[in-house]
Protein backbone atom coordinates (compact mmCIF):
# COMPACT_ATOMS: atom_id res chain seq x y z
CA UNK A 1 0.00 0.00 0.00
CA UNK A 2 1.68 3.34 -0.99
CA UNK A 3 1.10 6.78 -0.42
CA UNK A 4 -0.54 6.86 -3.52
CA UNK A 5 -3.35 4.29 -2.84
CA UNK A 6 -4.15 5.95 0.76
CA UNK A 7 -4.53 9.25 -1.44
CA UNK A 8 -7.39 7.75 -3.98
CA UNK A 9 -8.80 5.91 -0.57
CA UNK A 10 -9.49 8.90 0.73
CA UNK A 11 -10.59 11.15 -3.01
CA UNK A 12 -12.82 8.07 -3.28
CA UNK A 13 -14.29 8.42 -0.13
CA UNK A 14 -15.00 12.11 -0.56
CA UNK A 15 -16.10 12.13 -4.13
CA UNK A 16 -18.91 9.75 -2.95
CA UNK A 17 -20.03 11.43 -0.16
CA UNK A 18 -19.91 14.19 -2.64
CA UNK A 19 -21.99 12.10 -4.93
CA UNK A 20 -24.38 11.10 -2.11
CA UNK A 21 -24.93 15.06 -1.73
CA UNK A 22 -25.62 15.75 -4.93
CA UNK A 23 -28.07 12.90 -5.52
CA UNK A 24 -30.24 13.88 -2.73
CA UNK A 25 -30.11 17.47 -4.66
CA UNK A 26 -31.22 15.81 -7.82
CA UNK A 27 -34.14 14.07 -6.32
CA UNK A 28 -35.37 16.54 -3.44
CA UNK A 29 -36.61 19.23 -5.58
CA UNK A 30 -39.89 19.69 -3.96
CA UNK A 31 -40.62 23.16 -5.78
CA UNK A 32 -41.68 22.31 -9.02
CA UNK A 33 -42.74 18.59 -8.97
CA UNK A 34 -46.37 17.80 -10.98
CA UNK A 35 -48.13 14.47 -10.42
CA UNK A 36 -49.89 13.46 -14.34
CA UNK A 37 -52.26 10.75 -13.77
CA UNK A 38 -52.97 8.95 -16.93
CA UNK A 39 -55.28 6.92 -17.75
CA UNK A 40 -54.59 4.03 -21.23
CA UNK A 41 -51.59 6.24 -21.67
CA UNK A 42 -53.85 9.53 -21.75
CA UNK A 43 -53.40 12.33 -19.77
CA UNK A 44 -56.01 12.30 -17.36
CA UNK A 45 -54.82 15.07 -15.14
CA UNK A 46 -51.58 17.17 -14.26
CA UNK A 47 -51.66 18.44 -10.96
CA UNK A 48 -48.67 20.82 -9.44
CA UNK A 49 -48.07 19.89 -5.73
CA UNK A 50 -45.83 23.38 -5.23
CA UNK A 51 -48.70 25.09 -3.37
CA UNK A 52 -51.26 22.74 -1.01
CA UNK A 53 -53.37 20.89 -3.30
CA UNK A 54 -57.22 21.38 -2.54
CA UNK A 55 -58.30 17.87 -2.88
CA UNK A 56 -56.29 15.19 -1.16
CA UNK A 57 -58.26 12.02 -2.63
CA UNK A 58 -58.90 11.76 -6.84
CA UNK A 59 -61.08 8.94 -7.50
CA UNK A 60 -61.06 7.47 -11.20
CA UNK A 61 -64.13 5.47 -12.08
CA UNK A 62 -63.35 4.11 -15.56
CA UNK A 63 -65.16 1.22 -17.51
CA UNK A 64 -61.85 -1.38 -16.25
CA UNK A 65 -61.81 -0.58 -12.80
CA UNK A 66 -61.59 2.13 -9.51
CA UNK A 67 -59.35 3.35 -7.89
CA UNK A 68 -58.45 5.98 -5.14
CA UNK A 69 -55.09 8.12 -5.44
CA UNK A 70 -54.77 10.04 -2.53
CA UNK A 71 -52.32 12.91 -2.26
CA UNK A 72 -50.50 13.48 0.89
CA UNK A 73 -47.83 16.21 2.55
CA UNK A 74 -44.77 14.20 1.22
CA UNK A 75 -46.05 11.84 -1.54
CA UNK A 76 -48.55 10.33 -3.41
CA UNK A 77 -49.77 7.22 -3.68
CA UNK A 78 -52.87 4.74 -4.60
CA UNK A 79 -55.07 4.34 -1.81
CA UNK A 80 -57.82 2.05 -3.41
CA UNK A 81 -57.92 0.20 -6.22
CA UNK A 82 -60.04 -2.93 -7.18
CA UNK A 83 -57.87 -4.98 -8.74
CA UNK A 84 -56.69 -8.57 -7.70
CA UNK A 85 -53.25 -8.22 -6.70
CA UNK A 86 -53.34 -4.96 -5.59
CA UNK A 87 -49.52 -4.48 -6.31
CA UNK A 88 -49.74 -0.59 -6.79
CA UNK A 89 -51.42 -0.17 -3.09
CA UNK A 90 -48.62 -2.09 -1.68
CA UNK A 91 -45.82 -0.40 -3.68
CA UNK A 92 -47.15 2.82 -1.28
CA UNK A 93 -45.78 6.24 -1.46
CA UNK A 94 -43.89 7.59 -4.51
CA UNK A 95 -41.96 10.40 -3.33
CA UNK A 96 -39.69 11.92 -5.87
CA UNK A 97 -39.53 13.15 -9.13
CA UNK A 98 -39.54 10.67 -12.41
CA UNK A 99 -40.73 7.72 -9.93
CA UNK A 100 -44.07 5.95 -11.30
CA UNK A 101 -46.52 3.50 -9.94
CA UNK A 102 -49.07 1.79 -12.36
CA UNK A 103 -51.97 0.02 -11.83
CA UNK A 104 -51.52 -2.28 -15.09
CA UNK A 105 -55.70 -4.34 -14.56
CA UNK A 106 -57.00 -1.16 -15.03
CA UNK A 107 -54.31 0.84 -16.90
CA UNK A 108 -54.31 4.03 -14.71
CA UNK A 109 -50.94 5.41 -13.65
CA UNK A 110 -49.21 8.38 -11.54
CA UNK A 111 -46.19 9.88 -12.01
CA UNK A 112 -44.23 12.50 -10.56
CA UNK A 113 -41.99 14.69 -12.95
CA UNK A 114 -40.61 18.01 -12.28
CA UNK A 115 -40.56 20.75 -14.23
CA UNK A 116 -37.10 20.54 -15.54
CA UNK A 117 -36.63 18.08 -18.33
CA UNK A 118 -34.39 14.60 -17.41
CA UNK A 119 -31.92 15.98 -20.15
CA UNK A 120 -30.90 18.75 -17.61
CA UNK A 121 -30.57 15.70 -14.65
CA UNK A 122 -27.74 14.19 -17.62
CA UNK A 123 -25.58 17.05 -17.18
CA UNK A 124 -24.39 16.78 -13.82
CA UNK B 1 5.91 -23.24 -21.90
CA UNK B 2 2.72 -22.71 -24.63
CA UNK B 3 0.62 -26.01 -22.74
CA UNK B 4 2.00 -24.88 -19.06
CA UNK B 5 0.55 -21.26 -19.95
CA UNK B 6 -2.55 -23.00 -21.43
CA UNK B 7 -3.10 -25.27 -18.55
CA UNK B 8 -2.78 -22.15 -15.90
CA UNK B 9 -4.92 -19.67 -17.81
CA UNK B 10 -7.70 -22.59 -18.09
CA UNK B 11 -7.03 -22.90 -13.94
CA UNK B 12 -7.70 -19.33 -13.35
CA UNK B 13 -10.49 -19.07 -15.56
CA UNK B 14 -12.18 -22.36 -13.17
CA UNK B 15 -10.79 -20.44 -10.47
CA UNK B 16 -12.93 -17.47 -11.88
CA UNK B 17 -15.83 -19.00 -12.70
CA UNK B 18 -16.56 -20.58 -9.03
CA UNK B 19 -15.66 -16.72 -7.80
CA UNK B 20 -18.62 -15.78 -10.02
CA UNK B 21 -21.14 -18.30 -9.40
CA UNK B 22 -20.42 -18.06 -5.92
CA UNK B 23 -20.55 -14.68 -5.52
CA UNK B 24 -24.29 -14.70 -7.07
CA UNK B 25 -25.38 -15.53 -3.92
CA UNK B 26 -24.25 -12.72 -2.44
CA UNK B 27 -27.41 -10.09 -2.22
CA UNK B 28 -26.50 -6.25 -2.58
CA UNK B 29 -28.92 -4.18 -0.69
CA UNK B 30 -29.06 -2.25 -4.01
CA UNK B 31 -32.80 -2.66 -5.78
CA UNK B 32 -32.93 -1.66 -9.22
CA UNK B 33 -29.49 -2.84 -10.06
CA UNK B 34 -30.01 -6.32 -11.23
CA UNK B 35 -27.03 -8.59 -11.57
CA UNK B 36 -25.23 -5.64 -9.35
CA UNK B 37 -22.07 -8.07 -7.78
CA UNK B 38 -19.34 -7.54 -5.35
CA UNK B 39 -16.82 -8.00 -8.39
CA UNK B 40 -14.71 -10.70 -6.27
CA UNK B 41 -14.10 -11.97 -9.63
CA UNK B 42 -11.75 -9.54 -10.41
CA UNK B 43 -9.38 -10.93 -8.21
CA UNK B 44 -8.56 -14.09 -11.09
CA UNK B 45 -8.79 -10.79 -13.95
CA UNK B 46 -6.08 -8.71 -11.86
CA UNK B 47 -3.99 -11.89 -11.38
CA UNK B 48 -3.84 -13.08 -15.20
CA UNK B 49 -3.37 -9.44 -16.04
CA UNK B 50 -0.33 -9.22 -14.04
CA UNK B 51 1.53 -12.94 -14.53
CA UNK B 52 0.39 -13.16 -17.95
CA UNK B 53 -0.48 -9.86 -19.77
CA UNK B 54 -3.56 -8.03 -21.16
CA UNK B 55 -4.66 -10.25 -24.09
CA UNK B 56 -4.70 -13.12 -21.82
CA UNK B 57 -6.65 -11.05 -19.22
CA UNK B 58 -9.22 -10.73 -21.63
CA UNK B 59 -9.71 -14.22 -22.86
CA UNK B 60 -9.81 -15.18 -19.39
CA UNK B 61 -12.58 -11.79 -18.34
CA UNK B 62 -15.01 -13.40 -21.25
CA UNK B 63 -14.86 -16.85 -20.82
CA UNK B 64 -15.64 -16.33 -17.04
CA UNK B 65 -18.20 -14.61 -17.49
CA UNK B 66 -19.88 -16.53 -20.72
CA UNK B 67 -19.52 -19.69 -18.52
CA UNK B 68 -20.55 -18.30 -15.10
CA UNK B 69 -23.30 -16.48 -16.92
CA UNK B 70 -24.71 -20.75 -17.87
CA UNK B 71 -23.70 -21.59 -14.24
CA UNK B 72 -25.86 -18.71 -12.56
CA UNK B 73 -28.40 -18.83 -15.44
CA UNK B 74 -28.46 -15.22 -15.52
CA UNK B 75 -29.10 -13.31 -19.12
CA UNK B 76 -29.23 -10.09 -18.10
CA UNK B 77 -26.85 -10.38 -15.43
CA UNK B 78 -24.55 -11.75 -18.54
CA UNK B 79 -23.92 -8.26 -19.93
CA UNK B 80 -23.57 -6.67 -17.32
CA UNK B 81 -20.61 -8.70 -15.70
CA UNK B 82 -19.27 -9.08 -19.45
CA UNK B 83 -19.26 -5.28 -20.12
CA UNK B 84 -18.07 -4.85 -16.53
CA UNK B 85 -15.26 -7.19 -16.66
CA UNK B 86 -14.43 -5.82 -19.52
CA UNK B 87 -14.46 -2.27 -18.58
CA UNK B 88 -11.99 -2.69 -15.58
CA UNK B 89 -9.54 -5.42 -17.19
CA UNK B 90 -8.97 -2.45 -19.80
CA UNK B 91 -8.86 0.10 -17.19
CA UNK B 92 -6.96 -1.95 -14.85
CA UNK B 93 -4.05 -2.64 -17.73
CA UNK B 94 -4.01 1.38 -18.35
CA UNK B 95 -3.45 2.18 -14.07
CA UNK B 96 -0.71 -1.07 -14.53
CA UNK B 97 1.03 -0.20 -16.98
CA UNK B 98 1.01 3.52 -16.81
CA UNK B 99 1.06 3.90 -12.94
CA UNK B 100 2.16 0.86 -11.12
CA UNK B 101 5.16 2.57 -9.88
CA UNK B 102 2.94 4.99 -8.23
CA UNK B 103 0.43 2.50 -7.39
CA UNK B 104 0.45 -0.90 -5.64
CA UNK B 105 -2.06 -3.39 -7.05
CA UNK B 106 -4.93 -2.02 -4.11
CA UNK B 107 -4.62 1.27 -6.19
CA UNK B 108 -5.13 -0.76 -9.62
CA UNK B 109 -8.23 -2.93 -8.47
CA UNK B 110 -9.89 -0.23 -7.09
CA UNK B 111 -9.37 1.69 -10.62
CA UNK B 112 -11.00 -1.66 -11.84
CA UNK B 113 -13.80 -1.71 -9.46
CA UNK B 114 -14.89 2.03 -10.11
CA UNK B 115 -14.82 1.49 -13.73
CA UNK B 116 -16.71 -2.07 -13.29
CA UNK B 117 -19.29 -0.11 -11.46
CA UNK B 118 -19.68 2.56 -13.79
CA UNK B 119 -20.18 -0.11 -16.74
CA UNK B 120 -22.70 -1.83 -14.63
CA UNK B 121 -24.53 1.31 -14.56
CA UNK B 122 -23.98 2.37 -18.38
CA UNK B 123 -25.74 -1.24 -18.78
CA UNK B 124 -28.27 -0.78 -16.30
CA UNK B 125 -29.43 2.89 -17.66
CA UNK B 126 -29.37 1.64 -21.44
CA UNK B 127 -31.42 -1.87 -20.37
CA UNK B 128 -34.05 0.28 -17.96
CA UNK B 129 -33.80 3.40 -20.42
CA UNK B 130 -33.40 5.37 -17.04
CA UNK B 131 -30.16 8.09 -16.53
CA UNK B 132 -31.39 8.32 -12.89
CA UNK B 133 -29.38 4.53 -11.80
CA UNK B 134 -26.35 6.97 -11.76
CA UNK B 135 -27.40 7.76 -8.11
CA UNK B 136 -26.33 4.47 -7.13
CA UNK B 137 -22.93 5.02 -7.83
CA UNK B 138 -21.81 6.58 -4.65
CA UNK B 139 -23.34 3.25 -2.68
CA UNK B 140 -21.71 1.14 -5.38
CA UNK B 141 -18.02 3.23 -4.93
CA UNK B 142 -18.14 2.90 -1.20
CA UNK B 143 -18.62 -1.03 -1.51
CA UNK B 144 -16.30 -1.09 -4.23
CA UNK B 145 -13.28 0.35 -1.99
CA UNK B 146 -13.33 -2.46 0.30
CA UNK B 147 -13.68 -4.99 -2.25
CA UNK B 148 -11.29 -3.42 -4.31
CA UNK B 149 -8.89 -3.62 -1.05
CA UNK B 150 -8.90 -6.87 -0.64
CA UNK B 151 -9.13 -8.05 -4.64
CA UNK B 152 -5.88 -6.23 -4.38
CA UNK B 153 -4.32 -7.64 -1.52
CA UNK B 154 -5.32 -11.14 -2.73
CA UNK B 155 -4.00 -10.34 -6.04
CA UNK B 156 -0.91 -9.00 -4.05
CA UNK B 157 0.36 -12.80 -2.82
CA UNK B 158 -1.01 -14.69 -5.45
CA UNK B 159 0.63 -13.16 -8.54
CA UNK B 160 3.59 -13.14 -6.19
CA UNK B 161 3.43 -16.81 -5.47
CA UNK B 162 2.40 -17.74 -9.12
CA UNK B 163 4.95 -15.78 -10.56
CA UNK B 164 7.57 -17.77 -8.43
CA UNK B 165 6.27 -21.38 -9.15
CA UNK B 166 6.06 -20.28 -12.92
CA UNK B 167 9.28 -19.30 -12.88
CA UNK B 168 10.44 -22.38 -10.54
CA UNK B 169 9.28 -25.02 -12.79
CA UNK B 170 10.44 -23.26 -16.32
CA UNK B 171 14.37 -23.20 -14.48
CA UNK B 172 13.76 -27.21 -14.04
CA UNK B 173 13.21 -27.85 -17.65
Amino acid sequence: MTKWDKFLIIFMILAALGGFVLVKSITSREGQVYLVIEIEGKEYKKISLAQPVSEKKIVIDTLLGHNIIGIYEDGVKIDEADCRDQLCVKMGKITKANQINICLPNRVSIKLISDESDLDIISY
Amino acid sequence: MRTKKLAHLSLLTAVGIAIHIIESFIPLPIQGVPGAKLGLANIVNLITLVVFGFKEAIVVAVLRCFVGALGTGAVTGFFFSLLGALASTVVMFIAYKFGSKKFSLIGVSIFGALSHNIAQLSVAGIIINNILVFSYLPIMTLTSLFTGYFVGLTANYGSKNLQNILSKTENKY
